[in-house]
């Protein structure tokens, strides 16, 4: 790839190489994640996109080592400012995590520990990673609730989890994820669990922190509206591989691979009012199962002979851009979406 | 809080009304007190005093009233044996016996949840098989037992150990290993599983997430919510504790309640009997209440509700 060529002394905070995450269980392995390559650069915004299952969340647990040691196994190069942290100890990473990347999750519900207060889950990597003393700790974490739009900060800091609701304990645990300023910030489906109107919040409090500090962000999302609001690039995940990557720009307004086309077709858009959605007919195959060929075609409306056998590899579509597409039949350039439907 | 004591509290004098019942009805159903406290040379005048001092010249019911009038006032009678207030008697072992309860709850909280805490890290290793099978042996030994193994082996063939009595630290080394037995297997347990399942929550990923030491995400995180079901269990089993340190006391001689209570029902001590099974029942309804206590300060969400 160009990418690999161009070293280290880019603006590339973070390369991922073959990404590969095998589950074990006693009723065998399962090939989750079957290697995956993205850069995540400083200040930008990444999105990773798929359906669920695809993948999406053990990739960004395998960037935090936060994957259960004895079930997953985590294969490939994960490059954080040129060094590699994949094969950092556990008391090593602890210095990575929190500090430089941090994550939140998609369940702010069951997030937080529900004995300790907020303000000491709040102190709790303020104190390990900067340092500071009680006093310090005590300032940071009330400017960190601030900073995240809680009211009454004070109080807050002294309530327990389930005194909050979703949208704030979510408030709580960006807070918590900022409290190091970390370089990266992976945010796997933020605001999935709540409701439509605090989602929006949400999002609009990421992308002002993002704009505010400049750190690089990786959100995990399906929903391609947030895509086109906040991300810069996109990757399309289907099962468990990169199937489409370019700028949002590039790939919303013109996707290459059929799924990518699927996946935008299945979204309500604002032009066609009152058409039936379409959605992809189908489910994303369980890691466990082996699929010949391309592991979409099963649900592609383009597939030809040769999906059914050959896997087709990630390759630059166009000289001028960097997107690229793992297709044979790659939807041909501003070819109408309706062509999904075949 | 003084509300929350209270519907706490307000059953224990039922309780004890209940025990002094059943033990009354008991005492006066065996037979004629006279013959219970009076030996065979016993003279007309020893007779009548006992008669007037017992007041069994009354109806049954009137006798029970007086009766508990007096142990509300903390007298319940005098004991044979010693001729002094049988209240007096049993107190005087009360320390005792919170002494050997408390090192062996002291053991058994830190042995069980450390090796239920050592099993779950090293699930499925060598460690846990050990753990695990010595837990379940234990939940079978009867504790009896375990104390006459104990005393053979550390007392008897290597001599490091006293066999019986009080003393120094090394007496209470073996009765309150043994009656910490009764829980340590079952706290292992317990913690086993609750530290199996806590490390899946959601909140001890976020935990790890933030880079703080494993140790600490052990301590702080994972072990305090596995402490609940412990505590629960511990309320549960207080009754237990009691009949075991009855037990453990009289193989050990520690001169506690328990085994004061075991000789004077021989010596047919009635007073002190009764007072000690009275001092035992206010000690499990206030340890029960120890334990809510413990579990409110536990978990904010049980302070709430
Ligand atoms: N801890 C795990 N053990 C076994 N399989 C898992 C585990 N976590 C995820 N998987 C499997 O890996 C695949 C990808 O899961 P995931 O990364 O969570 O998908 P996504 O986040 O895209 O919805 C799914 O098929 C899921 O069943
Ligand atoms: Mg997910």
């Amino acid at each position: 790839m160009t990418t690999e060529q161009r070293g280290t002394t880019d603006d590339r905070l973070l390369s991922v190489r073959d990404l590969k995450v095998t589950f074990l269980s006693r009723h065998g392995s399962a090939l989750a994640v079957k290697g995956v390559d993205f850069d995540l650069a400083r200040g930008k915004v990444l999105a990773i996109v798929g359906e669920s299952g695809c993948g999406k969340s053990a990739t960004a647990m395998s960037l935090m080592h936060l994957l259960p040691r004895r079930s997953a196994r985590i294969e490939g190069r994960m490059l954080l400012r040129g060094s590699d942290i994949g094969a950092l100890s556990e008391a090593e990473m602890n210095d990575v995590r929190g500090k430089h990347m941090a994550i939140i999750f998609q369940e702010p519900m069951t997030s937080l520990n529900p004995l300790l207060t907020i303000g000491y889950q709040l102190g709790e990597p303020i104190r390990y990673h900067l340092g500071l003393d009680r006093a310090a700790t005590q300032r940071r974490a009330i400017e960190l609730i601030d900073l995240v739009g809680i009211p009454a900060a004070v109080q807050i800091m002294r309530s327990y989890p389930h005194q909050l609701s979703g949208g704030m304990r979510q408030r709580v645990m960006i807070a918590m994820a900022l409290s190091c300023d970390p370089d990266i910030l992976i945010a796997d489906e933020p605001t999935t669990a709540l409701d439509v109107t605090i989602q929006a919040q949400i999002i609009e409090l990421l992308r002002r922190i993002q704009r505010r500090t400049g750190m690089s962000v990786i959100i995990i999302t399906h929903d391609l509206g947030v895509v086109s609001e906040f991300a810069d690039e996109v990757i399309v995940m289907y099962a468990g591989r990169v199937v489409e990557s370019g700028s949002v720009y590039e790939v919303l307004e013109d996707p290459r691979h059929p799924y990518t086309n699927g996946l935008l077709a299945s979204i309500p858009d604002i032009d066609d009012e009152g058409e039936r959605l379409q959605t992809i007919p189908g489910n994303v195959p369980n890691p466990r199962t082996v699929t010949e060929g391309c592991w979409f075609h099963p649900r592609c409306v383009r597939k030809g002979e040769r999906c059914e056998r050959e896997v087709p590899t990630l390759a630059t579509v166009e000289a001028a851009s960097r997107r690229q597409v793992a297709c044979f039949h790659p939807v041909e350039h501003n070819e109408l979406r309706e062509l999904s439907d075949g | 809080m003084l509300g929350y004591l209270w519907r706490r509290l307000r059953y224990l004098p039922v309780s004890l009304l209940l025990v002094l019942f059943m033990t009354f009805s008991v005492l006066r159903l065996t037979g004629n007190p006279i013959d219970i406290y009076l030996d065979m040379n016993r003279t007309p005048e020893q007779v009548e005093a006992l008669t007037q001092k017992l007041h069994l010249d009354r109806p049954l019911v009137v006798q029970f009233g007086i009766y508990l009038r007096d142990v509300v006032k903390g007298d319940f009678g005098e004991s044979l044996q010693f001729g002094v207030p049988a209240l007096e008697v049993v107190l005087d072992r009360l320390g005792n016996t919170l002494q050997l309860v408390g090192v062996a709850l002291g053991l058994a909280v830190v042995l069980g949840i450390a090796g239920g805490a050592v099993a779950a890290l090293r699930r499925d290793r060598l460690a846990d098989v050990v753990i695990s099978f010595l837990a379940v042996l234990g939940q079978s030994m009867p504790s009896f037992w375990l104390g006459i193994l104990l005393i053979q082996f550390f007392a008897l063939r290597l001599g490091w150990l006293p066999t019986s009595g009080q003393g120094g630290v090394a007496h209470i080394v073996l009765p309150a290993l043994t009656l910490a037995a009764y829980l340590i297997p079952n706290f292992i347990l317990i913690t086993r599983t609750g530290v199996i399942e806590t490390f899946n929550e959601q909140f001890v990923l976020t935990a790890r997430a933030k880079g703080i030491p494993s140790v600490r995400v052990l301590l702080v995180h994972v072990l305090p919510n596995t402490l609940n079901p412990i505590l629960s269990f511990l309320g549960l089993q207080l009754g237990k504790l009691i009949g075991g340190s009855i037990i453990t006391e009289s193989i050990f001689a520690w001169p506690g309640i328990g085994r004061l209570m075991v000789s004077s029902i021989f010596q047919r001590d009635i007073p002190v009997v009764i007072a000690a099974i009275c001092i035992m029942c206010i000690a499990i309804v206030l340890a029960n209440l120890l334990v809510d206590i413990a579990l409110s300060m536990l978990d904010p969400r049980i302070r709430e509700a």
